[in-house]
């Protein structure tokens, strides 16, 4: 196995373990108050959909689209993915950005689930759809990545296993620790799956193009250094603007927004 | 049916949309000058493979630079990012 192919393996476990942790913060509000057969019912039926996309798209894509003009594309895709990550992971390192809570999330997602009555053992058409949506939306950012990363090298089936290892590790983690997910690090998690996901969109955005990087694939954990410490950088310098001391900004507003924006009207 | 259709249609738009642009174009747009640089350059080895990652770092930084909570609004409001600065419609 190479180093890019372990690179790659790494870039989606950190991607799919970040939107598994969102996903699973709504899927134990839908369990908890809706109760887990619904719950579970909805991940999974999620889950097979994602499985799904991944195959019907990832599959034709590595087989019939010529190499170099699939890695133009996922690289343009993951490149402006990655620095969207980035900017979105220095801003709430350098405090200019409400860090993610799950814990609010979850208060604000339980709240309203029970708002409409407990309905536990049973089937629920809204604890199903509930968790169904937060885990095909989260899922499907992951998707994007696994089908780019696994098309562009050519490891669909490498990249859908690392993405399979994060969900299942996460979630054993998830239900262990059950509401602790706020401890999980994720600004530090998407900090360096930015960094690894820019550092590929680049290095596969030249490739198709026709750019000879130097040492060939190990040009990527030079591109890794180079934003990393570009990141670091970026942080450093918005920290002294920063509007609180990094960390302390306040979530509610974020998490607030973002836990209506995911379950809807 | 043909409302499904229009509906599923926008939804897949609305989707690539706020996934590509969103509240950051700047960053499409720096996708989109890397890309057109990258064939532009591809036959000198050394100008690309210098000239993409530092458009990138560039392209970031200048980005992070724009989404800082502004002084101004600090004086203002005295409150620390707004829901407007903090929301970003696609939450990864």
């Amino acid at each position: 196995m190479s180093s890019a192919t372990v690179m790659l393996m790494l870039a989606v476990f950190g991607a799919c373990s970040v939107e598994a942790v969102e996903a699973l913060t709504i899927v134990l509000a839908s369990g908890t108050t809706r109760g887990w057969r619904s719950a579970i019912e909805g991940t999974g039926a999620a889950l097979v959909v994602l499985a799904v996309i991944v195959g019907a798209v990832g599959v034709p894509l590595v087989r019939y689209v010529p190499i170099d003009a699939i890695r133009v594309v996922v690289g343009a895709l993951l490149l402006v993915l990655g620095l969207s990550w980035l900017r979105k992971a220095i801003l709430r390192a350098s405090g200019h950005k409400a860090k993610h809570d799950e814990d609010a999330i979850f208060e604000r997602t339980a709240a309203s689930l029970r708002a409409d009555g407990s309905l536990r053992g049973r089937r629920d058409s809204i604890g199903f759809v509930v968790a169904f949506k937060g885990v095909f939306l989260e899922g499907m950012e992951v998707v994007l990545i696994v089908i780019s990363l696994g098309a562009s090298q050519h490891r669909l089936g490498d990249a859908a296993l690392a993405a399979a290892a994060a969900v299942v590790l996460v979630s054993a983690v998830g239900l262990a620790v059950s509401r602790q997910l706020s401890q999980v690090p994720e600004n530090t998690i998407k900090t360096v799956v930015g960094i690894m996901l820019t550092s590929f969109g680049l290095f596969w955005l030249g490739e198709g193009a026709g750019v000879r990087w130097p040492g060939s694939d190990l040009a990527i954990p030079v591109l890794i250094g180079v934003f990393g410490a570009v990141a670091a950088g970026a942080v450093a310098m918005l920290k002294t603007q920063a509007p609180l001391p990094a960390g302390t900004a306040p979530r509610s507003a974020e998490t607030e927004a973002s836990a209506a924006e995911r379950l809807g009207p | 049916m043909t409302r499904t259709v229009v509906r599923w249609a926008k939804a897949f738009g609305h989707f690539w949309w706020d996934f590509l642009v969103g509240d950051t174009p700047e960053l499409f747009a720096a996708m989109l000058v890397l890309v057109g640089i990258a064939f532009a350059l591809r036959h000198d080895r050394i100008a690309d493979v210098v000239t993409l990652p530092l458009l990138a770092a560039a392209a970031l930084s200048a980005s992070a630079w724009r989404g800082r909570v502004r002084p101004q609004n600090r004086s203002e409001t005295s409150k620390p990012p707004t829901a407007e600065s903090s929301l970003d419609r696609q939450e990864p």
